[in-house]
């Protein structure tokens, strides 16, 4: 296997790695800012200069020549070298904290930081900046820079963005980024030399969906996302990671929250899903969680306390016949099958359906055209809600048809979502519904006309299995504690399948997954 | 040594820029005679022997770098001229472009054949307008002649050459950016490797040399890689333009063969410093060169290593010439807002430095300056140059740093004393 020595370190590689991955990968750091996993190198910034040598070769015996001590002789090139941009080879000796190193990368910080405003005070990159985070660690305490520092004109770049150019350092990642991923060619690099600024091209606009991703990539605070700004010091945030709920895609996300609120949202790295990214549409609906939200459980329109929502629902299904059942695929995996389970053995129906949007009708599982994540279902779980065969069995009626005429049903149990109260008049007929069974996270005005309205918890507050359009399977955990007396919605059936005499004992989400064999 | 013309023989010829006038005196005879009596690797061999040197700054041996193209390598493959004189003080391809366009397409043709290259592409800074237009006419003759296209002389041998007009940054005249432009990008300055020799042009294959080499080429293929050799010094062969400029009698361009002493061309042929006056500095190889004083130009030739050896580069050869008059705190403040605005902007140290060394002449210039000031060009320096993607950071730095070393006191009497 190829070897190579990282400041004194020998590491084993093999095929062609990137070497500040390599470095990474073994616990050492190249500090960078222009480099990004994803994006062509552009070697730019100059801050990953690294030492480069090779093991001095006799040319006449092919033996390695050695010094006194017998060490291998290393001839280190005449200038530092960028490593993001460094050819790996068996052999090579790098050296990323010598002496020299040190002094380049203190050069190189100096100029970068020579026109940047150092405006951390108030710059909401602050606390997550890497050029902050570098100059306490590799810069100068003190500048000489004496002259007056370069200004720019300020530019509304977009609704998403808000840019502030005097902090950029054109490390040129927004612009790549919008080319190579966003593949649009919108935003570039315009004039010159130390003039040089990222601007939306004359005439054109940003449109793609995956503004947010400039900033998070921006190294500094010259791209940050308009509607988080000054909302909160990002220290004072608490971050916890889970899936994104907005499409059928199911990418990996940071919830920044602060006091039971959700402040924000930001990709985290999946392989499988969306790799470094997520589109503005997900990260920008973190908001229905914190809005309307429903703490209690009510009853005829009045608060009611659990125990007597739970009896008061368990007579109502037991007294109906004839029960229409409007299932949610923002439900966990667990909820489907606990749910599919439910209205086959203790309540039993034909008119259960999952399906309220036209791409769940289609079982449409691809992407919206020219969306590099989102998918045209906008429910996370649709497929996981298809496995628990949450569909209407022989006879039995659709999600459409029961929105459209539920006073045929003698109850009907109903899943609000913020998708449903979000698309506007589809649950317009539900006040006329017979005995309404409601679940939700949020308050919505049928809290007044139904028979039960359990408050359940959001997503974000439990822990499930989501199955993504691609048939990846995801699991997620609670970020935020419940709100009050909040309940999973299959602890509420499992509690009423306990009240209806069938009693399912599935009381944690560990014994429904071992019980549907959910693995674990 | 007087001046020896082979590429600037018969310029001052009003027909010398037709094809008519060139081939009645010799020209064309060298494609012909590689075409039909010569191997590439013959020719090869030849370009070794001449000790040619890139005349576009670097010095590095035309005949190897010819030899780094894979002819074999399947798909298109591509030449390029560097006609982006954009050096301060250099002024030699001009001539060449303007007066003589069918020696260099001669010798671009040659190259081609040489490294079995399918197109070229010539590299005008837009400025140059009159060139442009005599190098289309000569182009365009040459198709005529049968001399560019399809089977160039009956040989077989097929070659198209285009003329493409730079937008006039300074930074296009380095190899990888003047590619960029060429593709229509940014005129950025690439990362290497890999070299153009293996990914140029649209990715392929491509050499890139200056016009002054690719004009010394048929002379070398008439007469031999030896003979060219012989009228230089061991280490760099032939004759080389000068553009001498500044405060001289006989300003122009001058062919002189290489290791002619700096007097023969000072004096002898500019006619020395204009109006009497005493010779304060010389710059030697264009404004990115360190400046010289007349006592560093004892002994001095003109080639590439008695030029270093005094602490200079001979570079494109752009000579400026400055008399006792000259204000070297000013000149350096011209200069570094030459480079200042040139700046590509894509590196850290050079976008940010550039600007950086531009303010502090300035305020030197205006009297604010502060004996720091020097001391800070001086620390500054040490972390452009090496950690640049291109040269362009040594090339301000250089000047910067010569200047307030050689003449140190003009920029201490501006500091302590103001602008007078």
């Amino acid at each position: 296997m190829a070897k190579i020595t990282i400041d004194d370190k020998v590491i084993e590689y093999s095929g062609n790695p990137n070497l500040i991955e390599l470095a990474k990968e073994n616990g050492i750091d190249i500090p960078h800012f222009c480099y990004h996993p994803a994006l062509t190198i552009s070697g730019n910034c100059r801050m990953c200069l690294v030492e480069v040598g090779t093991l001095c070769k006799n040319q006449q015996t092919g033996e390695y020549e050695k010094d006194d001590k017998g060490n291998i002789k290393v001839n280190f090139m005449p200038k530092p070298q960028p490593g993001c941009y460094q050819q790996v080879s068996d052999g090579m000796v790098i050296r990323t904290n010598s002496e020299r190193i040190i002094e380049a990368r203190k050069g190189v910080l100096e100029f970068t930081l020579a026109n940047h405003p150092l405006d951390c005070p108030v710059c909401d990159q602050a606390g997550e900046c890497v050029l902050q985070d570098y100059s306490f660690q590799y810069g100068f305490s003190r500048s000489q820079f004496i002259e007056k520092k370069r200004t720019y004109k300020k530019n509304e770049i977009s609704p998403v963005l808000t840019q502030e150019m005097n902090r950029c350092i054109h490390c040129d990642r927004c612009a790549r980024f919008t080319t190579e991923i966003a593949g649009e060619s919108s935003f570039a690099r315009t004039w010159r030399g130390n003039k040089m600024e990222l601007s939306v091209l004359p005439g054109g606009t940003i449109t793609h969906n995956y503004q947010g991703n400039m900033a998070d990539i921006c190294p500094v605070g010259a791209l940050t996302i308009t509607d988080f700004r000054f909302k909160s010091r990002v220290w004072f945030l608490n971050y916890g990671v889970t899936l994104c709920t907005s499409c059928g895609k199911g990418c990996s996300v940071m919830t920044s929250h602060k006091k039971g609120k959700v402040f924000r949202l930001k990709p985290v790295y999946n392989e499988k899903v969306n790799t470094y990214w997520m589109c503005d549409h997900g990260r920008l609906r973190y908001r229905f969680l914190n809005e309307s939200r429903k703490s209690g459980h009510s009853a005829g329109g009045k608060k009611a306390n659990f125990q007597s929502a739970l009896s008061l629902a368990a007579e109502i299904l037991k007294a109906s016949k004839n029960i229409g059942v409007i299932a949610s695929a923002k439900e966990s995996l667990e909820t489907c099958m606990v749910l599919s389970r439910f209205f086959r053995e203790v309540a039993p129906t034909a008119h259960v359906d999952y399906r309220v949007d036209d791409a769940q009708v289609r079982d449409d599982r691809s992407l919206r055209p020219g969306e590099l994540l989102r998918a045209k279902d906008p429910y996370p779980n649709s497929f996981g809600a298809r496995e628990a065969g949450l569909l209407p069995g022989q006879g039995g009626a659709t999600a459409i048809d029961i929105l459209g005429a539920p006073e045929k049903f003698d109850a009907v149990v109903l899943f609000i979502d913020d998708h449903i109260i979000e698309a506007g008049d589809r649950l317009g007929n539900m006040s006329k519904a017979k005995n309404l069974i409601v679940l939700s996270p949020f308050e919505s005005s049928l809290d007044s006309t139904a028979a039960v309205s359990f408050a359940t918890r959001a997503y974000s507050e439990t822990s499930g299995t989501y199955i993504n359009i691609d048939g990846i399977r995801q699991k997620y955990c609670p970020v935020l504690p419940p709100l009050g007396d909040a309940r999973d919605s299959w602890d509420i059936l499992n509690q009423l399948s306990g009240l209806m005499g069938k009693s399912f004992g599935l009381d944690s989400i560990g014994k429904i997954r071992s019980h549907f064999k959910l693995g674990d | 040594m007087p001046e020896k013309r082979i590429i600037l023989d018969k310029i001052e010829d009003k027909h010398s820029p037709n094809i008519d006038f060139y081939r009645g005196n010799g020209g064309y005879e060298a494609l012909k005679k590689a075409l039909t009596q010569m191997s590439p690797s013959q020719i090869l061999d030849e370009m070794k022997a001449s000790n040619l040197r890139g005349r576009g700054g670097a010095g590095f041996p035309v005949g190897v770098k010819w030899s780094f193209i894979n002819r074999t390598f399947p798909g298109p493959k591509y030449l390029i001229c560097n006609a982006d004189e954009g050096e301060p003080g250099t002024f030699k391809d001009r001539e060449i472009l303007q007066k003589k366009p069918h020696i260099m397409i001669e010798g671009m043709i040659i190259g081609a054949y040489v490294m079995g290259l399918d197109a070229g592409y010539i590299y005008i800074r837009g400025e140059f307008y009159e060139p442009i237009q005599a190098v289309d006419k000569a182009i365009r003759e040459a198709y005529d002649a049968g001399i560019l296209g399809k089977d160039i002389m009956g040989s077989g041998f097929s070659f198209d050459l285009y003329t493409y007009r730079g937008a006039g940054a300074y930074i296009c005249g380095e190899e990888s950016s003047l590619i960029n432009s060429l593709e229509g990008k940014r005129g950025l300055p690439r990362l290497r490797p890999p070299f153009p020799a293996q990914v140029g042009l649209y990715g392929r294959p491509s050499t890139v040399n200056n016009v002054e080499s690719f004009s010394a080429v048929p002379s070398i293929i008439n007469n031999g890689g030896k003979w060219y050799a012989g009228l230089g010094t061991p280490k760099s062969g032939g004759t080389k333009l000068f553009s001498i400029s500044g405060h001289v009698n006989r300003p122009g361009v001058y062919e002189i063969p290489m290791g002619t002493p700096w007097t023969e061309l000072f004096n002898d042929m500019a006619g020395g410093v204009k109006d009497g006056k005493k010779l304060k500095a010389v710059i030697p190889g264009g404004s990115s060169t360190p400046v010289l004083r007349p006592e560093e130009l004892d002994g001095m030739t003109m080639d590439y290593e008695s030029v270093q050896s005094k602490g200079s580069m001979l570079g494109s050869g752009a000579v400026i010439v400055l008399d006792e008059t000259t204000d070297m705190v000013k000149l350096l403040y011209r200069i570094l807002h030459f480079y200042a605005h040139e700046s590509c902007g894509q590196c850290t140290p050079c976008r940010e430095g550039c600007d950086w060394y531009y303010d502090i002449i300035s305020r030197i210039r205006h009297g604010k300056g502060r004996l720091e000031d020097l001391d800070l060009f001086e620390r500054l320096a040490k972390n452009i140059g090496p950690n640049t993607i291109c040269a362009f950071g040594d090339a301000f730095t250089t000047p910067a740093l010569s200047f307030t070393r050689k003449f140190r006191d003009e920029f201490v009497e501006y500091i302590k004393n103001g602008n007078k």
